[in-house]
Formats: structure tokens, C-alpha cells, sequence
């Protein structure tokens, strides 16, 4: 009843686990997986490890979270125990593997390397906002967008997301250049730039000051961004930021997003948020008498 | 996060000292806060005594247990965590019964709050100077045993070896590095037992302290062993 396609790629349900939740341990995307994520997004994935930032690393605030982890990661030679164990236990797994560089060779490096893991998909990180020379440092550029995603689309051959920044101009003249690039798909959003001042101390929160904040706050962004995109580009759109319950899906795909990236929504309805979200949205579609095939796209015609 | 005012400071051991302050009254035994000390560190540290005043325990290692050793103030988030299974939900009524419980050095704060007349505690350390709480047990009526590494006081050897052979108890609760809890465990004990790990968020989502697709700072810190250790 909710299964889609994206790519090529068959999925039992358009929920998919966002980059950055539960995901850096073999164990943990099992757990997502058993939890009934229909594709598991792996940690970003450098090429040495990094311990990130120092804590604190995450603070609530209101209506969402704001986080500095800093992509943390074991580097991508260790990162290939991880993956085969997930795909050992869990043979028809769908994993999309994130990567994040800071050129266009060591994305296109990296990407080869989670092909042969066994992704199914890979997804460049251009859109962290709080690590040094990575993510939305060098994904803000329209060109350097295209630059990598093009040198990436060379070296691999499976489908290709890149996931874009809000904190931009214009998302759709990024959008625009991962189409040029031949990309196969659009994830958005990350997170927005935020910031939380304790004022018993005056201190910034975050040790890395600036954060990203993610959360119900941010979905009106995201349904703007993906609306935006759609409008614009024709490639799938993963869309993420803000979804707790299956009427947010709902609305992501009425935005035009083909399939949704569930993260810190993991936090506000623990692990069972992808159970209870499929049942959610087939309530919905019940009482609506109308099909997941139906809502793709639908806002644009209204 | 809320900012708390430090009460009173108690020595406890060489290098270990209480820090209390107003607050936390509602938590378990075994449950966490993060303590935050703005432009140094935030770190978990279990609460080692629970009520209106209730206080948490630290054994100098680094800067931010040196810095919360000299604070006036600390910013605190949670408490976060499980807690020990005796004293939430239906295992509530068992609480009273009698209890056996293991810990290694500062791993004793965690289960401080639950220590209570008839129990029996092994407590192990590197030497008699790093033993915590022990008066405060004795004077609640537990029977605590010491063993210590290099044999200054109590039994020579670590707290493992110090067990009795067999060890009859359903409510056996331990915490202590992770080596100390996995020979507990090859000892054929599947206790509750109050995990360390790092953490970072707190709140289940970043996966730095998860063990074996456990998330320790979610769904623990308490956990049988059997869960970390045992085949899955």
C-alpha cells in the first residue's frame, strides 16, 4: 500500500532514516531497519576518522533540536565492517551510503568505496553546517556542486543524492546544478543554521557555537525547499526536516517529494516512530479513499 | 538545561568528592544528568544520592571533573535513562528485599541511592585510598566487603575474584568498567548493571554510546549483562 520507487530502488514505504540518527554501528541499522525504515542513510563517511566536536553537541530548544556533532565518523576503511555486517544479517537491505570530502576526488573516492559495500545508493554530504571545509562550506556553490557531482556520476553506477543546504540563497540554483551534473536525486533539507546563548553564563551552548537545528521548527523550510525544487527540477526529491507523524509525510509528498528521510523524529517518538508512522499514513489514505500514488506532486496542480 | 547552585561538597576518597545541589528529587536509582560546565566540557555523571538535595560524585580525571570540583554553579540536562529495574513499575515492591551489589571504584555512586540495611556489597578499588562511601554503607546496615588491588585493605585482588562462589541473589546489581562487568559476566553472573559509556547527545539519537545496537544513553544506562555480552 505505501511501497514506491525511487531510482530504480523498490521501497516497501517512502520512510526512509535520515544521515545522522542511529546509523554509524552495524547494530543500530538493523535495529532501523527492523524498526521499519525502508532504507537506512548511513553516518557520513569521511576518509579519516574524525571524533567531531567536542560537547556539548545538541541542545533543545523549542519545537526542535540544535546539534554540533561536527560528522563524527570511523573513517570509510573501518566503515566497511559496519557494512557488511549490516548486509550480511540483513541481506536485501537497502542502504544509501552518505560521504562527505572537500574535493571532487575524494567524494567520487569515497562513493566508489561504498559501491563496493554494497550500497544501494550513495548520497553526497554538500550541506553540514558546522564542520570546517566540509559539507555546506563547499556545497553552497552552485559550481562546486556541479563540479562533484559530476566527477561522482563518473566514477559510479549507482544512483547518485545529493543533499542540499537551506541556508542558501536560492536552493533551486543549487537543484539546478546537480540536474546539469546528471545527478539521479535531490535530498532536502539539512538542517538551518541556529544558535542557543545560555544566559545564566552567556556562553554559546555548542562548543562549535554555530549549530544546525532540525525539528519540527524546520518543516515549514523544507516543505518550501522541496516545493521550490520541484517547481524547477525534474529529479526525485528526498524530503527531510521536521517529520514526526504520517500527515508530515504527507505533506512532503504533496510538496512533491518521492520518498522522506525520518531523523530527529527518532527522538521525539523513540525507534517505533516508522511503525507508527506507516499506520499513520495508511489511516490516512483509508479515510481518504485515495492512493500514496495519488499525492505526488498534488499541491503544484492546486 | 537549567543552572543549579553547588550546596555543599563532601570528600569521599582520594580524589573523589560529592557535589550537591537543589534538585533531581524525582529520579531513579541508576538514572543520569549531563552536567555542563560552560567553556570546558559536559559529561554524564550518574546521581549517587537522590532527594531535594541530591548530589552526584566525581573522581578527579581531566578538566571537567577538575573544573566541577572548584564550581560554584553547573548547568545540568536530564535526568536521562532507564534507572535500575527494582525501583520503577511492578518490581517497585521488591525494593525492600534483600539486594547484592558490585561496583568497581566511583562505579559505587550509581548504585549508592539503592544500598539499604541487609545488603551485601562488594566493593573493589586500586587501593584502600580510593575506596568511597563505605561508612555511609556500613551505617545504613549494609555488609560491605572490600577488596582492593594491591591488598591494602580487604581481600588482595579485584572485586571479581573476591566473590563468594556461588553467589545466590536474583537481585544482583553492578556497575564498573566494562572489563570489570564482562567478568562478571564470564563469571556466570548476569546482573543489572549500570553501563559507562561515552556520550554525547543523551537522547538516543547520535549513536556514540551505543554498544552492540544497544543505545545506552536512551535505553539504559542499566542493562543486563546478557544483553551487551551474550550472543545474539
Amino acid at each position: 500500500m505505501l511501497g514506491v520507487e525511487l531510482c530504480g530502488i523498490k521501497l516497501d514505504s517512502p520512510l526512509i532514516s535520515a544521515s545522522g540518527i542511529l546509523d554509524e554501528h552495524a547494530e543500530s541499522m538493523i535495529r532501523l531497519l527492523d524498526a521499519g525504515a525502508s532504507a537506512v542513510t548511513t553516518k557520513s563517511i569521511g576518509n579519516l576518522e574524525r571524533k567531531g566536536n567536542e560537547n556539548p553537541v545538541i541542545a533543545e530548544v523549542a519545537c526542535g533540536l540544535l546539534n554540533g556533532m561536527g560528522l563524527p565518523n570511523p573513517g570509510i576503511e573501518r566503515f566497511a565492517g559496519e557494512m557488511e555486517i549490516v548486509k550480511r544479517k540483513r541481506a536485501n537491505s537497502v542502504i544509501i551510503g552518505s560521504v562527505f570530502a572537500s574535493s571532487a576526488e575524494d567524494f567520487a573516492i569515497l562513493a566508489k568505496r561504498m559501491e563496493s559495500y554494497g550500497a544501494s545508493a550513495v548520497e553526497l554530504n554538500l550541506s553540514c553546517p558546522h564542520a570546517k571545509g566540509f559539507g555546506a562550506e563547499v556545497g553552497s556553490d552552485p559550481q562546486a556542486v556541479f563540479d562533484i557531482t559530476k566527477e561522482v556520476k563518473k566514477k559510479v553506477n549507482i544512483p547518485v543524492f545529493v543533499k542540499l543546504t537551506p541556508n542558501v540563497r536560492s536552493i533551486v540554483d543549487l537543484a539546478k546544478a546537480c540536474e546539469e551534473a546528471n545527478a539521479d536525486g535531490i535530498t532536502a533539507i539539512n538542517t538551518v543554521r541556529g544558535m542557543k546563548i545560555d544566559v545564566e553564563s552567556f556562553h554559546p551552548v555548542l562548543s562549535c557555537r554555530i549549530g544546525g537545528l532540525s525539528g519540527p521548527a524546520i518543516k515549514p523550510i523544507g516543505i518550501r525547499c522541496v516545493y521550490e525544487i520541484v517547481e524547477e527540477v525534474d529529479l526525485p526529491v528526498i524530503g527531510v526536516g521536521g517529520i514526526v507523524d504520517g500527515k508530515d509525510v504527507i505533506e512532503y509528498m504533496a510538496a512533491g517529494a518521492s520518498a522522506v528521510g525520518i531523523g530527529s523524529g527518532v527522538y521525539y517518538r523513540g525507534l517505533e516512530i516508522f511503525g507508527l508512522v506507516r499506520r499513520e499514513m495508511e489511516e490516512f489514505f483509508r479515510e481518504k479513499k485515495i492512493g500514496i500514488e495519488d499525492i505526488k506532486g498534488i499541491a503544484h496542480r492546486r | 538545561m537549567r543552572r543549579v547552585k553547588v550546596i555543599e561538597r563532601r570528600k569521599e576518597a582520594k580524589d573523589t568528592e560529592s557535589i550537591y545541589f537543589e534538585g533531581c528529587s524525582e529520579a531513579l536509582p541508576g538514572q543520569f544528568i549531563m552536567v555542563w560546565l560552560p567553556g570546558i566540557d559536559e559529561f554524564p555523571m550518574s546521581l549517587s544520592r537522590i532527594g531535594r538535595i541530591s548530589s552526584i560524585t566525581a573522581l578527579k580525571k581531566g578538566a571537567g571533573t577538575e573544573a566541577l570540583m572548584s564550581a560554584d554553579e553547573f548547568s545540568i540536562r536530564g535526568p536521562f535513562g532507564n534507572g535500575f529495574s527494582l525501583c520503577r513499575g511492578k518490581e517497585k515492591d521488591k525494593e525492600k528485599e534483600k539486594k547484592i551489589l558490585i561496583a568497581g571504584g566511583i562505579g559505587m555512586a550509581s548504585l549508592l541511592p539503592m544500598v539499604a540495611r541487609d545488603d551485601t556489597v562488594f566493593l573493589g578499588a586500586k587501593s584502600k585510598d580510593y575506596l568511597p562511601f563505605v561508612d555511609e554503607m556500613r551505617a545504613r546496615g549494609a555488609d560491605v566487603r572490600i577488596a582492593t588491588d594491591d591488598g591494602s585493605c580487604g581481600f588482595k585482588g579485584s572485586v571479581i575474584e573476591s566473590l563468594p562462589e556461588h553467589l545466590c541473589s536474583e537481585r544482583i546489581y553492578a556497575c564498573g568498567p566494562m572489563e570489570m562487568l564482562r567478568s562478571l559476566y564470564e563469571h556466570g553472573i548476569d546482573a543489572e548493571a549500570s553501563l559507562e559509556s561515552y556520550m554525547k547527545c543523551a537522547i538516543g539519537i547520535c549513536d556514540s554510546c551505543t554498544i552492540n545496537g544497544f543505545v545506552v544513553c536512551r535505553e539504559g544506562p542499566v542493562v543486563k549483562l546478557d544483553r551487551i555480552f551474550g550472543s545474539r
